[in-house]
């Protein structure tokens, strides 16, 4: 017999086939199938749009041999952001796939994924001044004069370059 | 019949691609988490959101410090109050923030970035050369200025000296013409 497989339809309409353990990778999709019991048509994914459902499964297909994530981790006050190799690589695409992927990994629930992704975002962040990461994330600057002077109180640092 | 996508999560208005701010805010949170003091301090500030958002507390300043300390990096242990970031950002504190900022801490050696842990950070130490050196030069004066003061005190002591000196040499060469030509006219008298 060959692997089971699962479809999945895209919020464009494009059906997709994986095989079970990547699609697996998904706590939602796992819960599901764990609810509902096995299904030949194809599942919804009306959050995901057909390139982003496409990274993802990528990224599921790497890591499908990965140990279960136990969450102990979270634990741990100090975070590291070290990311591995393969994982830098993937997420080498412009911002908006980068939010697509975290919100697509956040609905499916991909622990993983997730992590990866708001790592990456965080080492986009590392070494920038406030205005920097403004510029970065196209973040409008809503403080009011009074506040902007309590921040320049709490920073004078990254004000003068 | 055309059929209505359902963007439900991402649902970023017409044309604005999916950005930052889109994301929910225990994304956010998440993103935040993962920031050392720094860093967790300039994304507070870039807008309201974060700031009532981003936490930049007492442990989060101590594993900073800890984290400096276990690098044998610079860590201003005195007079340092915890309590709020702008007490915590003193002088010294700022400086050190800048200089991390700037990359000046790092090894050059490859993989070893400070600011993002395990990144080889040549790219920006070559693009902000001539201005990182700057920023260098100046963390070097501003770290002696003690020994700066000094000097210039006992330049200006020295020229004091000489100016006086030289001041004395001819006063006393203008006493001796003086008695000369009066000696003279006397003498003619």
């Amino acid at each position: 017999m060959s692997v089971p497989t699962l479809t999945f339809q895209s919020n464009d309409g494009v059906e997709i086939t994986v095989a079970r353990d990547v699609a697996e990778r998904s706590v939602l999709i796992k819960n599901m199938l764990g609810d509902l019991g096995d299904t030949d048509e194809a599942i919804p994914i009306p959050n995901v749009n057909e390139a982003v459902l496409r990274k993802v499964i990528e990224w599921c297909e790497h890591h499908k041999g990965d140990p279960p994530n136990t969450g102990d981790d979270d634990d741990s006050r100090r975070k590291t952001t070290d990311i591995d190799e393969w994982d830098q690589k993937f997420m080498q695409v412009d911002q908006e796939m980068l939010f697509e992927i975290i919100l697509a990994a956040n609905y499916l629930d991909i622990k993983g994924l997730l992590d990866v992704g708001c790592k990456t975002v965080a080492n986009m962040i590392k070494g920038k001044s406030p205005e920097e990461i403004r510029k970065t994330f196209n973040i409008q600057n809503d403080f009011t004069p009074e506040e902007e002077d309590q921040i320049r109180r709490e920073n004078e640092w990254a004000e003068d370059r | 019949m055309a059929t209505q996508p359902s963007n439900i999560v991402s649902a970023p208005p017409d044309t604005e691609p999916l950005n930052l701010k889109n994301l929910p805010t225990e994304l956010h949170l998440q993103i935040a988490s993962y920031l050392p003091y720094p860093d967790a301090l300039a994304l507070k500030h870039t807008n309201r959101h974060f700031y009532s958002l981003v936490y930049t507390g007492v442990h989060l300043k101590v594993d900073w410090l800890v984290e400096r300390f276990e690098r044998k990096l610079e860590c201003p242990m005195e007079k340092c109050s915890f309590r709020t970031d702008e007490a915590f950002c003193n002088v010294r504190v700022r400086r050190i923030m800048e200089r991390r900022r700037w990359h000046l801490e790092c090894l050059p050696s490859p993989g070893g970035c400070f600011v993002i842990v395990g990144r080889t950070c040549q790219k920006k130490k070559k693009k902000d050369l001539v201005s990182g050196w700057l920023m260098k030069e100046r963390g070097r004066v501003l770290g002696r200025e003690v020994l700066v003061t000094g000097l210039i005190f006992l330049v200006l002591n020295l020229m004091w000296y000489l100016c006086s000196r030289l001041l004395a040499l001819h006063q006393r060469r203008l006493d001796a013409l003086l008695s000369t030509v009066l000696a003279d006219s006397l003498s003619t008298l």
